[in-house]
């Protein structure tokens, strides 16, 4: 099985029929995520939410900070960009070429509007962590009942 | 259930409203991150995406020409939120290869930048064959 080497954590001498059925498996994968929100899409995101504000986080390792695009629209959040191809050396060999490369693009549904001039980005170790605050139209408000 | 958090003999404490914010206790994952391997006559490079993992808690081992790299990654929590969408997990990644050629262990050279660890094993270079001239009369 090609999937006892990911978490049986055996070393695995290289067998280039192994490999090659292995790269096609990853790049079906690759071809086939979708780009809808709750899908598994690229890049993974953790989404965290409290009565006010959400945070969405996303790993996008090897994705340098100005080839992300965040833009927000009423309540849906998009995350563009493209991911840059490691420059080989020259005569190299590929044995193994799991990382995917190219353009990526996800738009997440988020649970309420969003105070877009306040979203704020932070990009570390390639993991980027969006917050958004809720649109101040769009918080629930508290109604004083007068008595008569 | 965890049971062994009650204490025993102690009045019944009212249950606390349910604590979503707080991560599942389950043990932490371990992945393998997806790599790239290429090998010129002199090196193997071997690129893995290790998102979220400082350099101080990427550990790399090579022992004869098997390599070997762990990166232990701090989930990250925030109080107050309650999680909604989980699509990766944050726990250990791991991995490890052979290499069909011996490794000059005192040149491997390994880098992170954006979440991405970059490892360089330039392959121990066998003893040059000595050309001998002989002479023949």
């Amino acid at each position: 099985m090609l999937r006892t080497q990911r978490f049986g954590f055996s070393a695995p001498a290289w067998s280039p029929a192994r490999d090659f059925t292995r790269m096609q498996h990853e790049m079906d994968r690759f071809f086939q995520r979708g780009n809808d929100s709750y899908a598994p899409g690229f890049p993974p995101v953790n989404v965290f939410t409290s009565e006010d504000q959400v945070i969405v986080s996303a790993e996008l390792p090897g994705v340098a900070a100005d080839a992300v695009d965040i833009s927000v629209l009423d309540d849906t959040l998009t995350i563009k960009g493209a991911r840059a191809a490691d420059e080989k050396p020259e005569g190299a060999v590929a044995h193994h070429q799991e990382r995917g490369t190219g353009d990526f693009s996800r738009k997440i549904q988020l649970p309420f509007r969003v105070e877009v001039g306040s979203v704020d980005a932070s990009f570390e170790n390639g993991v980027l962590e969006i917050t958004l605050p809720r649109a101040e139209v769009d918080r629930p408000r508290r109604i004083a009942v007068k008595s008569a | 259930m965890n049971t062994e958090r009650q204490e025993v003999g102690t009045a019944a404490e009212p249950i606390p409203p349910t604590t979503a914010t707080e991560a599942p206790k389950r043990p932490l994952r371990v992945r393998a991150p997806r790599v790239d391997v290429t090998e010129t006559p002199q090196a193997y490079f071997v690129i893995a995406d290790v998102p979220g993992v400082p350099m101080n808690a990427i550990d790399v081992t090579v022992e004869e020409n098997r390599l070997e790299f762990s990166a232990r990654r701090t989930p990250a929590h925030y109080d107050g939120y309650t999680p909604a969408l989980r699509q990766y997990e944050e726990g250990e990644y791991r991995r490890a290869f052979s290499m069909p050629e011996a490794i000059e262990r005192e040149k491997i050279h390994a880098d992170l930048r954006d979440g991405v660890l970059r490892i360089t094993l330039p392959k121990a270079q066998p003893a040059q064959p000595h050309k001998v001239s002989v002479q023949l009369g």
